[in-house]
């Protein structure tokens, strides 16, 4: 018998059993990660010093931190082994394929095939003494005998790679100590975990690099980068919004005890500084998604990007800076959650008041220069909310929706035009002076709403392209009142706020 | 020891009843993958077959050491929960024993 048993038993494997319980693996592998994903949340929530501070609770969140670092390691050796896995689904299909058809050759050849697969009762070569036709029968059942011995010798072949990725796949395992089904000492496993060796911060322009960059790193290894590189990880497109937040709680704190006591950072560290003490003693989840003291760009969403189900990204127009404007502009996002809450009770919502560009002033506001560093910036900023849930895990994907106003509609346009599809589900135009993007059909999200009115002369300007104004646009219209000015689309007065809400909660249909 | 220690003892049951929760979730992927090991062995009979099995009772091992050691953290941050409302308690009986032994002092008169 071979090392790897017979032709008739490699001929009986059943590899669809075979590639079910390893596509069942493979289940199993792919939860673990969304399963460190809320255990690394839970621990987070844990640590925080309004659940428990104190020796204690800084211990206890380190033990759920050395776990979550730990299913890393198990996560990364089950893929290692489950690649192995693979091969060998992919070696012993072939296995069986030769064997059948080994067995076959030898049956049609009339001989029988040894436990070593070669071939028993071949007949004698011809002899002189044998006529024509006999010879070329016995020829033909000596070949198709020899050819059932060579398919036996390749399922042979196939069935040894079968073997040794079968005996590999155990590998990964191993290395962490572990062979039984049964447990092994956690202790022993977690000092068998390879040592970190994080790999650099990756460029920030690739959102999808940085979010798989960061869902690689274990529980610890993200704490350290947090605590080393809290400006990169900041501005980091891709990676989820609490470690960001974390990161820009940082450089704020920072930026509060150097900065001197007056200039424009100063005043934007301390409007958001104020909004962000506000919020969190109110009990209302703010996370600091931006903040570029320097270049003046700050984003705080309202609510948990990280766990929203429906997800709003607010793009101002002019004259809108941190400094003079953020406690406004994160009341009006604030008003678009309670507006997308009310319109599908017990949704999770969470409003990105998005200030990730310097906004022209009334003196420049004719210029498209703004909208073209500030389109691609805004394209970033929704694809990397879309990977960081992406890898995340395998959960439910949230509807977001761009609520852009002004000349933030420009803005839009011109992230649309940014190379790749924008990542939105819906798009809403709030008195738009035109976008460089083209008509509704053009501008990449399934649905295009607009809001325009009479009394909003910015509304019919078209300085920059098409606008809802425009008949033909193609938009999903939103209700206005006649006497709605430009600055009022949010107003909790007027009609559209509702309308935005329910857009942003996804239930307006097509109305 | 830290100037600050609170524990908003309701909330930290509320997590640890989720993380309760991540084992038991991790146990029944513990089991699938003793089971799917077995299954191994059934569908490639001889040595390949054995050694899938043990692939297989591997994953599980592994699956079980998670499972198993997030129920061990969750049980003994519960026993740490019940040893606050404990000591909380204990500390209200003692604290009420001095202020009646006080009270009693004072009601002697001199």
């Amino acid at each position: 018998v071979t090392a790897v048993g017979t032709i008739g038993q490699l001929a009986g494997w059943d590899v669809a059993q075979l590639r079910g319980g390893i596509g069942r693996l493979g289940q199993a592998a792919d939860r673990l990660q969304p399963w460190r994903t809320r255990l690394d949340a839970l621990g987070r929530r844990l640590g925080a010093a309004d659940c428990w501070s104190g020796p204690a609770g800084q211990v206890a969140a380190a033990a759920l931190v050395e776990l979550s670092t730990a299913a890393s390691g198990v996560a990364g050796a089950l893929v290692a082994s489950l690649s192995d896995l693979h091969g060998l689904a992919a070696a012993a299909g072939d296995a069986q394929e030769w064997a059948l058809g080994a067995l076959a050759a030898a049956e049609g050849a009339g001989v029988t095939l040894d436990d070593t697969g070669l071939a028993v009762g071949l007949p004698p070569a011809p002899t002189a003494t044998m006529a024509g036709d006999q010879v070329a029968d016995v020829l033909a059942d000596r070949q198709a005998g020899q050819l059932a011995a060579a398919r036996a010798a390749e399922a042979l072949r196939a069935a040894t790679r079968a073997l040794a990725c079968a005996v590999d796949a155990q590998q990964p395992l191993r290395r962490l100590g572990v062979v039984t089904p049964g447990p092994v000492d956690f202790g022993d496993l977690s000092t068998r975990l390879p040592p970190a060796t994080a790999p650099p911060v990756p460029a920030p322009d690739d959102a999808g690099r940085a979010a798989a960059w960061w869902a690689g790193l274990t529980a610890a290894e993200q704490l350290a980068e947090l605590a080393a590189r809290p400006a990169a990880i900041g501005t980091l497109d891709g990676v989820p919004a609490w470690a960001r937040d974390r990161a820009n709680r940082s450089q704020l704190a920072a930026a509060l005890r150097d900065l001197p006591s007056t200039g424009e950072q100063r005043a934007t560290a301390e409007a958001v500084a104020t909004q962000l003490a506000a919020r969190d003693r109110g009990g209302h989840p703010v996370q600091l998604l931006q903040l570029d003291l320097p270049a003046g760009l700050v984003a705080v969403a309202v609510g948990d990007l990280d766990t929203a189900a429906a997800v709003a990204v607010l793009v101002p127009g002019i004259n809108t800076t941190p400094d003079d404007d953020l406690p406004g502009f994160l009341r009006e996002a604030a008003s678009v959650s309670a507006a997308a809450e009310d319109a599908a009770p017990g949704l999770a919502v969470a409003t990105v008041a998005w200030l990730g560009y310097r906004t022209p002033s009334v003196a420049t506001m004719a210029s498209p220069r703004a909208a073209r560093r500030a389109g691609p910036a805004l394209d970033r900023a929704l694809d990397g909310l879309a990977a960081a849930r992406a890898a995340s895990g395998p959960g439910p994907v949230p509807r977001t929706t761009v609520v852009a106003h002004s000349y933030g509609t420009v803005v839009a346009g011109r992230a649309v035009r940014a190379p790749g599809r924008l990542a939105a589900d819906a798009l809403v135009l709030l008195g738009s002076p035109g976008l460089p993007g083209g008509e509704a059909a053009e501008l990449e999200a399934g649905e295009v709403y607009g809001a325009w009115s009479p009394a909003d002369p910015v509304s019919w300007l078209q300085w920059f392209g098409d606008t809802p104004a425009d008949p033909s646009f193609g938009d999903l219209p939103l209700p206005v009142e006649l006497t709605e000015w430009h600055t009022e689309y949010y107003d909790a007065d007027r009609p559209t706020l509702a309308a935005i809400g329910q857009v942003v909660a996804g239930v307006r249909g097509n109305g | 020891v830290s100037h600050l220690i609170a524990v908003q003892l309701d909330v930290l049951g509320g997590l640890l009843a989720e993380l309760r929760l991540l084992g038991v979730e991790l146990g029944e992927d513990q089991g699938l993958g003793a089971v799917t090991g077995a299954s191994l062995e059934w569908a490639l009979t001889g040595p390949v077959g054995e050694e899938a099995a043990l692939t297989g009772g591997a994953w599980s091992g592994a699956l079980t050491t998670l499972a198993a050691r997030t129920l061990a953290v969750a049980a003994t941050l519960d026993a740490a929960l019940d040893a606050y409302r404990t000591a909380d308690l204990g500390l209200a009986d003692e604290i009420a024993g001095g202020r009646a032994g006080r009270a009693g002092t004072r009601a002697v008169p001199q």
